[in-house]
């Protein structure tokens, strides 16, 4: 069956019939919906998730690079009754990854007119593990992969700026949707498929949209409000905010890890798609008509990001070409046997049930609920109490617990006074607490809380802050309490300061 | 060649799951798995709502009407839930 990329589609091509594809968006709800973690966790590495909650409960600078209209959207959840956890996790990442799933079969209808083949490819990125996972909690992933996948399905229908608007509002919830854009405008003049006017006026669209949104941050380093992170609004704070994640977590190149994160990507990418793999192949045979090429892409740009990236956790990203490689599987399909449609169907049946069990959200947070117990214990601490902990899922928790009526806990995070400097994170310290002096270390910030008779409470299992636990406990101050529900004894050394 | 192609991608998918799965479940804490009663049989409820109704509905009455499959859906569903009951099925992996 003769494949169809958008070119000269007008009025030649027909959908495939609406009702399936609301059958496939309520069906992949459905089981995003019970999968999903129905509390505050931190499974599928989903630690970001206090940091989220935060800003959309207050309006404050989050992590870099912000994720504007992720927080506008939280924030517009947060004016509903319920708790803020299930709506974000629900309206955030269930829904849109339903219809992403939807979609999936729309564009593989609209390339195959297959619709058999539409709904294995559907059902192939329903069960892929990397999706799935990043679907069930509150992270920032899932809604992003949706404007990407809407903007393929816009491509092909060549609505020219409405791709360039879904692809914009995709870059203001998570940045590295950029980096699909760019090697989607790269397959473009490459391979000449667009003429150099279109793509200016593709990417004056799409600039226009991302300038708006993350105009928001600069925004709040303007406004009085808890900035954690961010300076202020003035060039070295901003140049301190844009460029502080490139020589950290997911900004660190590490090529001497290429080769076991090929390993290990690899072995992710088999158990997300399992069979699919194999049409995958199939589809990328050349030479490569222009949708599969800009697939192609976005795929070259997502895995080169998590092959040669020193954080381990960025196989999350995988999930922005999740739809891409079902969308090939399906191509490929089209091109293949009835036996390797039965064989893909049974393999991505399979993998369904199999994370139904074993990459369950909401049973995985039932029975090890980490987060929420932290959260409970923050709640429950005596009123004014220090709280210790480093960088990272504890302090992101901390500024959540705080953002809900427990805006008296004092936050101590190492290394933001020391090492990373965050100014306006001192002067927030200064000005909130009373200090006569900026502090110029974490243990001068403890100690002045010790001499003020306030209870410290350590709340990390981390070894950097393991240190400032132990130095507290010889130097003989009053004992440091710590958080219930953390469990000490897996301290271990950590690689980060 | 094609079959070995399938069954080579299926092995190396199968141990590439049992490996990579604790990594992305990225609990702080080590990971572990419990089998919910409750996820568990509504998965395997589905199927035999799928697979089996239908045709233990026609074995029992040849010429039933479809929606009676619906009412031996129902009753294998709860029969199997019972069963699994039974077994005190809720293991640790």
């Amino acid at each position: 069956m003769q494949e169809c990329d958008g070119r000269g589609s007008r009025g030649v091509m027909k959908l495939g019939r609406v009702p399936i594809a609301i059958w496939v968006f309520l069906l992949s709800a459905v089981y995003y919906g019970v999968l999903s973690a129905k509390e505050y966790t931190w499974v599928f590495v989903s630690g970001d998730s206090g940091d989220w909650l935060a800003a959309s409960t207050w309006w404050m600078v989050p992590q870099p690079l912000g994720s504007p209209l992720y927080i506008l959207l939280g924030h517009f959840l947060n004016l509903f009754p319920g708790d803020l956890v299930i709506k974000m996790t629900m309206g955030l990442s269930v829904l849109p990854s339903a219809i992403t799933v939807a979609l999936v079969y729309l564009i593989v209808y609209h390339l195959t007119h297959n619709r058999k083949v539409a709904a294995v490819s559907s059902l192939v990125l329903l069960g892929s593990a990397v999706f799935l996972t990043q679907s069930t909690i509150l992270e920032e992933y899932a809604i992003a992969t949706m404007f990407v996948a809407a903007a393929y399905y816009t491509h092909l229908k060549e609505k020219r700026y409405l791709t360039a608007i879904l692809l914009g509002l995709g870059t203001a919830i998570h940045a590295v949707v950029v980096g699909v854009v760019l090697f989607w405008l790269l397959t473009e003049i490459l391979a000449n498929h667009a003429t150099w006017k279109a793509i200016v006026r593709f990417a004056t669209t799409y600039g226009a949209i991302v300038a708006t949104f993350y105009s928001l941050i600069p925004l709040l380093m303007i406004m009085d409000t808890p900035r954690l992170l961010a300076g202020g609004l003035s060039i070295e704070s901003i140049e301190l905010y844009t460029m502080f994640i490139t020589g950290q977590i997911v900004g660190q190149l590490s090529l001497f890890d290429t080769p076991m994160k090929l390993l290990s990507t690899s072995g992710i990418l088999l158990m997300s798609f399992g069979l699919a793999l194999v049409p995958v192949a199939y589809a990328l045979r050349v030479p490569l008509p222009r949708f599969r090429l800009l697939l192609l892409g976005s795929l070259f740009f997502v895995l080169w990001y998590v092959f040669t990236n020193l954080d381990g956790n960025t196989w999350t990203f995988i999930t922005f070409v999740s739809p891409a490689i079902a969308i090939l599987a399906g191509i490929g399909l089209s091109r293949l046997g009835k036996n390797h449609l039965r064989a893909v169907t049974a393999s991505a049946l399979i993998l369904v049930i199999l994370n139904g069990v074993f990459l369950n959200a909401s049973i995985l947070t039932e029975k090890k609920p980490l987060a929420q117990d932290y959260y409970s214990a923050l709640q429950g601490l005596p009123k004014d109490a220090i709280v210790v902990a480093n960088a990272g899922s504890y302090s992101l928790g901390l500024f959540y617990a705080m953002s809900k009526d427990r805006n008296d806990l004092m936050p101590m995070i190492f290394p933001y006074i020391e090492v990373w400097q965050f100014s306006d994170y001192i002067g927030w310290l200064s000005r909130e607490y009373g200090f006569d002096a900026e502090p110029k270390t974490t243990l001068d910030a403890i100690q002045w809380g010790l001499d003020g008779r306030r209870k410290v409470y350590y709340a990390d299992y981390e070894v950097s802050t393991s240190l400032i636990r132990e130095y507290l406990l010889l130097s003989g101050n009053a004992p440091i309490y710590e958080v219930e529900g953390i469990d000490y004894s897996l301290i271990q050394r950590s690689s980060n300061p | 060649m094609i079959t070995v192609l399938y069954s080579v991608v299926a092995i190396l998918s199968g141990v590439s799951y049992w490996f990579m799965h604790p990594t992305l479940i990225a609990q702080a804490s080590s990971s572990w798995v419990i089998i919910s009663n409750l996820t568990f049989n509504l998965i395997l409820g589905a199927c035999l709502l799928g697979a089996f109704s239908p045709k233990i509905t026609r074995w029992i009455y040849p010429k039933a009407p479809r929606w009676t499959f619906v009412i031996t859906a129902v009753i294998l569903g709860v029969a199997f839930v019972k069963l699994i009951g039974l077994l005190g099925m809720d293991m640790k992996w």
